[in-house]
C-alpha cells in the first residue's frame, strides 16, 4: 500500500510559522484528491508541528469488520454492531466497498451495457462490479472480497467520496 | 499529408490504410502496435482485456465497423462502415482521469481544425462540435493500472437521411462538403494527443493546468444559461466557470454555485 507523508516545515520556529503559515485552497485539496483516486497512494497527510496546517486524507479501504476489530471482545462487538446495523451497513465478518471519488454511479462498464452484478450475486476478489461516472469517465468499482453482494446504491444515483456501494458477505 | 479519398464511388465507404498510419504514428508513444479490425463489437471491449493481460501502453486498436457502438443515455449512434473512424488506446496514465478527458477532446478539435480547417468548440466535458453539432464520441474507461480511450468520430457519409439524428450531428464531409482522409485525421489526433499525454505525464501540475486553460478556452458551454440532465432530473443555472479538476461550475436559479461532475448539456 502506497502512503505519501509530507512535513510542512516542522523545524520553523512557532512565530514563524504563524506568520508564514502555508494554507491549501479548495482547489489544491481537489488536485490531492484527485492524484490519491487516480493512483494507489493509500493516504497522504500534511503536517506542521506547533500550529497551523494539518491535513490527513485517507482512502476508504474496504471495511472488513472481522479483521479491523478482531481484537475486541466478541460479545461486545456483536452486541454493538446489532445495535448500529442500520447506520454502518456491515455486519461482523462483511467487507463494505465505498465510492472511490464524488460522481454517478453506473451499474454497467459503459453506456447502454447489462449490469455487472444483480442483488445477490456471487462475486470474486477483483471483480468488476460497478463504477463512478465523473467527467465522462468510467472509474471501475472492484470487489475487494469474494461473497455474496448486496447493493446499497441504485444505477443512475449521485454518490459521494466513500459512500458505501455494496456489502460482500463470505461464502 | 497522404492521399486518400473518404469513400470510393458508391460511397459505401472503404478499409482503412493502416500502413499509411503505421508510418504517420511510427515515431510517436500512442499508436504502436496498430490492431486493425474490419469488423468488431467494440474496440474500447477488447482493448480492455489487452491491457488486464499486459499490453504495451500506447497499443491502438481500430475498426471500420463497430457494431455495439453506443451513444449515451440510451441515444443511438448509427454505424456508418469505412466512413468513421473508431478507435481504442491503451493507456496507464501517471495523472489524474479528468485530465485524459481534456486532452483527448482538445486532441480531437485541434486535430479536426487542422485537417479541414472547421472550427471545433467542445461542449462540457468532452463532446466535440462543429457548428453546434456533435461529430465525435469519447468514451474512457479507468481500472487499477490501466484506462482506456474509445473514440468515435463521423468523418464521411451523412446523416442527412435520419432527422433525429441529424438534428443534433453531423459528419466532418457535410460540414466541409467533401470527403476527409481518416487515416490523415487519425494521425493528426494520435500526434497531437501524443504531444499531450507526453507533457502530462512528465509536466506535473504546471502542465495540467496549461492543459485544463487551452481545454477552457475551447469550451462552448461557458457563459451561457444551460440545462443539465442528470438522469431524470434537469437541472437549469448559468455556466460560470470550470474548476482546477475541470468540474463544472454551475450558477442555480436560486444563487447557489454547484459543483456538477456528471450529466448532460441539453442547449
Amino acid at each position: 500500500m502506497a502512503r505519501e507523508r509530507a512535513s510542512g516545515g516542522a523545524s520553523a520556529p512557532p512565530e514563524t510559522a504563524r506568520q508564514e503559515a502555508p494554507a491549501l485552497s479548495i482547489a489544491e485539496i481537489r488536485q490531492l484528491i484527485s492524484l490519491m483516486n487516480s493512483s494507489d497512494i493509500e493516504e497522504i497527510a500534511i503536517e506542521q508541528e506547533a500550529d497551523g496546517l494539518k491535513l490527513l486524507l485517507r482512502k476508504p479501504a474496504p471495511i472488513s469488520v472481522a479483521s479491523g476489530l478482531a481484537a475486541m471482545v466478541e460479545g461486545e462487538l456483536y452486541e454493538t454492531l446489532e445495535d448500529e446495523e442500520d447506520t454502518i451497513g456491515a455486519r461482523v465478518g462483511e467487507v463494505e466497498i465505498g465510492a472511490p471519488l464524488v460522481g454517478v454511479f453506473r451499474l454497467s462498464a459503459k453506456p447502454g451495457s447489462k449490469p455487472l452484478v444483480r442483488d445477490g450475486d456471487i462475486v470474486r476478489e477483483g471483480q468488476h462490479i460497478g463504477a463512478i461516472e465523473s467527467l465522462r469517465v468510467y472509474n471501475e468499482v472492484e470487489s475487494s472480497a469474494a461473497g455474496r453482494v448486496k447493493m446499497l446504491v441504485s444505477d443512475g444515483q449521485p454518490v459521494e467520496y466513500g459512500q458505501p456501494l455494496f456489502i460482500v458477505e463470505p461464502l | 499529408m497522404s492521399q486518400h479519398s473518404g469513400s470510393n464511388d458508391n460511397g459505401a465507404g472503404r478499409v482503412l490504410d493502416t500502413e499509411a498510419v503505421r508510418a504517420g504514428v511510427r515515431e510517436l508513444r500512442l499508436g504502436s502496435p496498430l490492431l486493425y479490425f474490419p469488423s468488431i463489437n467494440s474496440t474500447n471491449t477488447y482493448a480492455a482485456s489487452l491491457a488486464r493481460g499486459g499490453a504495451t501502453e500506447g497499443t491502438l486498436l481500430v475498426s471500420d465497423d463497430q457494431t455495439a457502438g453506443r451513444g449515451r443515455i440510451g441515444r443511438i449512434w448509427k454505424s456508418l462502415p469505412g466512413q468513421q473512424l473508431s478507435f481504442s488506446l491503451v493507456l496507464r496514465p501517471a495523472f489524474p482521469p479528468h485530465f485524459l478527458v481534456m486532452a483527448s477532446a482538445l486532441a480531437v478539435a485541434e486535430a479536426i481544425t487542422a485537417i479541414t480547417s472547421l472550427e471545433t468548440g467542445i461542449k462540457w466535458p468532452n463532446d466535440v462540435q462543429v457548428d453546434g453539432y456533435k461529430i465525435c464520441g469519447i468514451l474512457i474507461e479507468t481500472s487499477p493500472g490501466y484506462a482506456i480511450l474509445g473514440i468515435g468520430i463521423n468523418v464521411n457519409g451523412s446523416l442527412r437521411d435520419d432527422p433525429e439524428l441529424a438534428a443534433r450531428a453531423i459528419t466532418l464531409a457535410d460540414a466541409a462538403g467533401h470527403d476527409i482522409s481518416r487515416e490523415d485525421l487519425l494521425i493528426a489526433i494520435l500526434c497531437r494527443l501524443d504531444t499531450l499525454y507526453s507533457s502530462l505525464t512528465s509536466g506535473g501540475d504546471p502542465a495540467w493546468q496549461g492543459l485544463r486553460s487551452d481545454w477552457r478556452a475551447r469550451l462552448v458551454t461557458l457563459g451561457r444559461r444551460i440545462t443539465l440532465l442528470q438522469g431524470e432530473h434537469t437541472v437549469t443555472g448559468h455556466a460560470e466557470d470550470v474548476d482546477a479538476n475541470g468540474a463544472l461550475l454551475l450558477r442555480l436559479d436560486g444563487g447557489v454555485l454547484q459543483t456538477v461532475t456528471w450529466g448532460d448539456v441539453q442547449s
